[in-house]
């Protein structure tokens, strides 16, 4: 036998408990100092022999069954690379990222797009269900994010598709889901409750960079007015009908605002939305802002502000490390679309702004369709083509990130935060676990139930 | 020593003072953490094996060989007073549906953790001002220092 390349062995935030997790099964084991012993014991002599010691305690048998220790004749990497292609075709459903105009109301200073005052018209409207239709195969779902440019600013446009695209799944026997990526300038309560109405409606991500002062200074109209105090008091009405996300993208200039924002938000009553970290990269050449953190300082501050929210009451939203199946998102999903206002067809959300003659394919029958090109760029992609990623622990839970990104020759943002921050991801997702769990321990007996 | 040998990880970017005001805030309230006490054994696999589908896995909830649209139950006897956040694992394949053991703990909305979770809150901010660390872009320069 040998010993997995991908487990991680850590502390907990409680002394005497220890945490072990496997990158490859996604196995998540929690261990007191005797545990701790046969851990080392069992991996010592897997090191030294090649055999589990004899005989084997109970506990080591587990850590074999959950990957930690596996038969000689496993490889990783190969399974890797096998879950990632398997996954990959046996995906059925259509996703699709509706961008119903590239027009935006705000001038953010670090923005990847350029934007034009394209937007959908009927005629493009008719043209994506004819291409929703030919593509949605019965009995799978349809998932839809609603994307831009600032959405909101073409709101008739979802009026019209949204409700189409639910009864064309609904027709189709497929699940469908939607949600909807905005400034959350214009969503008003009547926008929200309208989004709630049609039914699988996720959550709204909206941006706040920081409280005031700091959100004001990076993200104005594009009059240079600020837009905080409007966005906040549409989120207060909004989160009335619909679940919200708040995403703040950090860079080194508004780090020293993010407790201001959990502030606001507490004082706001909105404790209870999700609020997460953006890392603000250069993803494409538009990017103005040219002081960025890198991925291990953002990795760092993101452990920190999960923490802190934590600490002001707010869902750490720590969820536990999934090792990845399949494609990596749109881009080399040979089923997910983004789709520009202009009858463009593009693979990733960072082209969404491009002009329709630059797309690789059009949803537009009038523009000369070529669907069969859609996908070339990224049929060919191979995660385990990239040596860098051979050694690294939590290869199978990115499959080597961002295709975008690995493409890149030079300031290539394609590591995800485990790299460098699992430890901590798995410490802040076992205190909130542990927390649930206690609190049910302290339930009066009528009260406690079993986990199903 | 054992810890050493096992290849422990034990940095961490949040400041090891935090942790000791979080415990002892825990210590005043009465909740007591150090229980092993998440989902354990419950993602026993294989697979590793090209061969592998969702056998051996306990995919309790969930159906082997249909999984295109998992869907977290909307009740779970884990959390009977409360409805589990929709959430739809969509694109799964049979293979990448991750085989927990149903529990709503991985699903729920955080108002059920409230109450522990609120009085927790309220003994970390009866610490006196400056007892936390400050997110600022000064921690840039912070070292992982260990749990």
């Amino acid at each position: 036998m040998k010993i997995s390349a991908y487990n991680c062995l850590t502390s907990s935030f409680v002394p005497g408990k220890h945490l072990a997790f496997n990158a490859l099964t996604g196995a998540f084991l929690s261990l007191d100092d005797e545990r701790l012993d046969d851990y080392a014991t069992l991996l010592r002599s897997i090191d030294a022999t090649g055999c589990p010691p004899d005989p084997v305690r109970p506990f080591q048998k587990t850590l074999i069954e959950n990957g930690f220790v596996i038969p000689d004749e496993c490889d990783e990497q190969a399974e890797i690379s096998n879950r990632y292609h398997r996954g990959k075709a046996a995906s059925r459903g259509l996703g699709l990222t509706i961008a119903p105009t590239i027009t935006c109301n705000f001038g953010c200073s670090y923005c990847f797009q350029s934007h034009s005052n394209t937007r959908m018209d009927d005629e493009r409207i008719d043209d994506l269900l004819t291409f929703v239709e030919a593509r949605l195969e019965a009995g799978t779902s349809l998932s839809v994010t609603w994307f831009g440019g600032e959405p909101l600013g073409a709101f008739d446009v979802i009026e019209k598709l949204a409700p189409r695209l639910h009864a064309l799944a609904v027709e189709r026997d497929c699940t469908f889901g939607h949600s909807i990526i905005t400034n959350g300038y214009l969503l008003t309560e009547p926008r929200a409750a309208f989004l709630a109405s049609i039914p699988g409606f996720g959550d709204a991500q909206v941006t706040l960079d920081g409280a005031r002062k700091h959100h004001d200074a990076r993200r104005p109209t594009l009059a240079g007015n600020g837009t905080f105090d409007r966005i906040l008091e549409n989120l207060v009405a909004a989160a009335r009908h619909i679940p919200i996300l708040v995403r703040v993208n950090v860079d080194p200039r508004n780090i020293d605002g993010l407790e201001d924002l959990l502030d606001a938000l507490i004082e706001r009553g909105l404790r209870n939305v999700g609020v997460y970290l953006g890392h603000v990269w250069r993803y494409t050449d538009e990017v103005g802002a040219t002081d960025l953190l890198t991925k291990e300082e953002f990795a760092a501050i993101e452990t920190r502000f999960k923490f802190l929210k934590f600490r002001k009451g707010f869902a750490i939203g720590s969820s536990l490390p999934q090792p990845k199946r399949g494609a990596l998102c749109s881009a080399d999903s040979s089923n997910s679309f983004v789709l520009g206002p202009g009858g463009g067809i593009f693979n990733c959300w960072n082209e969404a702004h491009r002009d329709v003659h630059q797309a690789p394919g059009r949803y537009s029958p009038a523009t000369e369709p070529h669907p069969g090109d859609v996908k070339q760029q990224w049929a060919g992609y191979e995660p385990s083509a990239k040596p860098a990623c051979r050694s690294c622990h939590v290869a199978p839970l990115c499959m080597t990130g961002c295709p975008w990104e690995a493409a890149k020759l030079n300031d290539r943002g394609d590591c995800i935060s485990a790299r460098f921050n699992l430890a901590d991801q798995l410490r802040l997702y076992d205190l909130e676990q542990s927390i649930a769990l206690a609190e049910k321990a302290r339930q009066p007996p009528a009260r406690r139930t079993k986990i199903v | 020593m054992t810890e050493r040998r096992a290849g422990y990880d034990s940095k961490s970017a949040i400041d090891p003072q935090d942790v000791a005001n979080m415990l002892e805030a825990m210590k005043q309230i009465g909740l007591d953490i150090s229980v092993p006490a998440v989902n354990e054994e419950a993602r026993i696999g294989n697979v590793l094996y090209a061969s592998g589908g969702c056998d051996p896995h306990d995919c309790s909830g969930f159906k082997p060989g249909s999984c295109s649209g998992v869907t977290c139950p909307t009740k779970s006897s884990a959390c009977p007073t409360e409805s589990c956040s929709t959430k739809v694992c969509a694109n799964h394949t049979c293979q990448s549906v991750s085989c927990e053991k149903v529990s709503c703990n991985n699903y729920h909305h955080w108002e059920s953790r409230a109450s522990t979770h609120g009085a927790l809150v309220e003994a970390m901010s009866s610490l006196p001002d400056g007892s936390w660390s400050q997110l600022s872009s000064r921690s840039l320069s912070a070292p992982d220092r260990a749990t």
